[in-house]
């Protein structure tokens, strides 16, 4: 943020800027999204946050060109989305889904190899490649113990991880993930997140995430992104946002703010009723 | 951990199903009320410039039998396709109104254009062009402005053809006479008993070149079952595989059942069946359906043609009878 090239065209390490992005569902009234404009560099830790319903999802979806926005463009190193073939675009950035409505039991290595879509055509067959791949990551996110079961009935952190896998498998340089840890508990919450870490410092992965748990959410991404009613409160680092009258006002709750001192990260603690 | 590809496991599966097919091909025109000498109506002598044999087998059985192996894979594929596209185990080739739309088209020649008994029948153009009638309208309804078509909202539009359709339906058939009546709940059972070789060579060609460009696209429609933004997010043309998958399974379901009548559950029940053992990947769900599909429709015509003959019953009554259970017993399991 801090580069003095303003010109994007010329700027080599921007990954994805959004420009006067808004977005509106059909037939509702208000906008989901409303002209939010910002930018991400390679290897940022870019964390969403913001109340339920305040667009979190509707924006990576912008940004993974599920969606296309109703006002505004997203470029993807300095290209709008659109101009990419779909399959190109997938080879560089995956989506991760809050949920997956899977209706047909597919076992889980067939769910990770679907990753694989993007750099096969027609009718074919998996690859030696794509079974080591999908191998791979499969070891990385802990999910090899979940070979030969059914998607549909493992619990709802390993369909998350089994999701996570499957994304890898497209070999993506930015991964955009909606709420990936939900229904983790602190174990996979944490590891979960130190893969992303991994895969963000060692790869250089751009990680795009939208999160709930703010203390986590302060402690992982290098910066924050606020939204709320659709429109973006603030964007900075983790300290800047997390601070007590921000996030007093935008989420309507009394909290305080403390600093963990190991990190120097902020900390958000609710504040009950009766105190 | 063995991860496998999944090409070698599609050649033992399919290959199992194939030869159930073939063998109900085999014994089929073995089975009728009349026993017959395979080896005289294939290399047998004309007695008095005649061989009943012959005849039997290729006049009689052989073009029923073909019909039912086309029909039956047609509509398991079908059947398998609208589950995939809907993201609904419960879909079946009739759930976006093609059956009706057909009904309704026939009715109409029967009624209103009269049908000779012998010579040409306008039964089965009136009732393909009926069934496109009903996709035209699914079709026209429901697409929004992005030409998406939301699984729901499918499903609702296809049931309301189908209720409007059945209706008019039976207006028709309420003010037909007694003989006309006949004919209309005859052809709603659905039957395979109007055979000769040339309907035969209407409707393969539709059939067999839909099931092989649904195969071509089945690992999008792989993608497509597990989700339509996950989909998308990995680079399926989901217009494009939407479009297709639709208009080739309902064009299969139309040709089918414009001469075949609506034959039930088949299109529900085949590709279930076939999903419990070879899971839901299509590339193996949709060629192994086509073989079990044709395998069950030979089956269930073989004991519709034997169980009262000489008469014969319906073969959507046998298909129906089997299916009703099954599907009693599959919302059981699922509850
Ligand atoms: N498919 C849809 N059709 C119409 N409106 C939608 C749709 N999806 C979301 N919305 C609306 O758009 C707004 C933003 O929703 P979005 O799902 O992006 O919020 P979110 O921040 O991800 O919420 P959550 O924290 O609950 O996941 C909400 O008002 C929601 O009701
Ligand atoms: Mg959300």
């Amino acid at each position: 943020m801090n580069n003095p090239n303003n010109n994007p065209s010329e700027n080599e390490s921007l990954i994805l800027e959004s420009k006067n992005v808004s977005f509106h569902y059909t037939h509702e009234k208000e906008e989901a999204i409303t002209n939010v404009s910002f930018k991400i560099e390679q290897g940022d830790f870019l964390g969403i946050i913001g109340p339920n319903g305040s667009g979190k999802s509707t924006l990576l979806k912008l940004t993974a060109g599920i969606l296309a926005p109703s006002k505004g463009k997203v470029f993807y190193k300095n290209q709008p989305i659109p101009d990419y073939k779909k399959k190109d675009f997938a080879k560089l950035a995956a989506w991760i889904p809050q949920e997956a409505g899977m209706v047909f039991p597919f076992r889980t290595e067939e769910v990770v190899l679907m990753g694989r879509y993007p750099y096969k055509s027609g009718f074919s067959f998996e690859t030696e490649e794509d079974l080591k791949i999908a191998s791979e990551v499969m070891e990385l996110t802990g999910t090899k113990f979940l070979f030969g079961k059914k998607f549909t009935e493992i619990s709802g952190g390993e369909k998350q991880r089994v999701l996570i896998a499957s994304a890898l498998a497209q070999k993506p340089e930015t991964l955009i993930l909606d709420e990936p840890i939900s229904f983790l508990d602190i174990k996979y919450q944490i590891e979960i997140l130190e893969i992303l870490r991994k895969l963000n410092q060692k790869h250089s992965v751009t990680v795009i995430i939208a999160l709930h748990d703010l203390n986590l959410a302060s402690k992982y991404c290098s910066r924050l992104l606020l939204l709320k009613n659709g429109k973006m409160v603030r964007e900075g680092s983790p300290n800047a946002i997390l601070e007590q009258s921000i996030i007093e006002s935008v989420y309507e709750t009394q909290i305080k703010t403390l600093i963990d001192e190991e990190d120097g990260s902020s900390i958000i603690l609710p504040r009950t009723k009766n105190n | 951990m063995i991860l496998e590809s999944t090409g070698k496991k599609i050649f033992i599966s399919l290959g199992l199903f194939f030869a159930l097919f073939l063998s109900t091909l085999v014994v089929a025109p073995m089975i009728g009320p009349v026993d017959i000498d395979l080896s005289n109506a294939l290399f047998g002598e004309n007695v008095d410039s005649r061989n009943v044999d012959a005849e039997i087998f290729f006049l009689a059985r052989l073009p029923r039998i073909l019909l039912a192996a086309i029909a039956g894979a047609g509509l398991a594929v079908a059947g398998a396709i609208f589950q995939a596209l809907l993201r609904n185990d419960l879909a079946a080739p009739f759930t976006l109104g093609v059956s009706s739309g057909a009904s309704l088209g026939a009715v109409i020649a029967i009624r209103f254009l009269g049908v000779s008994p012998q010579g040409f029948s306008l039964v089965p153009i009136a009732a393909f062009l009926g069934s496109l009638l009903a996709i035209g309208l699914v079709f026209g309804i429901v697409p929004n402005r992005r030409g998406e078509l939301p699984a729901p909202v499918m499903i609702l539009a296809g049931v309301t053809v189908n209720f409007f359709f059945a209706a008019l339906v039976m207006f028709i058939h309420y003010i037909s006479d007694i003989s006309q009546s006949f004919q209309i709940v005859r052809w709603l059972m659905g039957g395979l008993d109007v055979t000769d070789y040339s309907t035969l060579l209407c409707i393969s060609p539709l059939v067999l070149i839909g099931i092989a460009c649904l195969i071509f696209f089945s690992r999008d429609l792989n993608l497509l079952s597990a989700g339509i933004e996950s989909a998308q997010s990995r680079g399926v043309d989901i217009i494009l595989v939407q479009r297709v998958g639709f208009i080739c399974a309902s064009l299969i379901t139309g040709a089918v059942v414009s001469v075949c009548g609506p034959i039930t559950f088949l299109g529900l029940i085949v590709p279930h069946i076939v999903r419990l053992i070879v899971g839901p990947d299509n590339r193996i769900l949709i060629p192994a359906s086509m073989f079990f599909g044709a395998a069950f429709l030979i089956m269930c015509d073989t004991v519709a043609r034997t169980i009262i003959a000489p008469a014969e019953i319906p073969v959507g009554i046998i298909t129906a009878m089997l299916g009703g259970p099954f599907f009693v017993w599959l919302l059981r399991k699922k509850l």
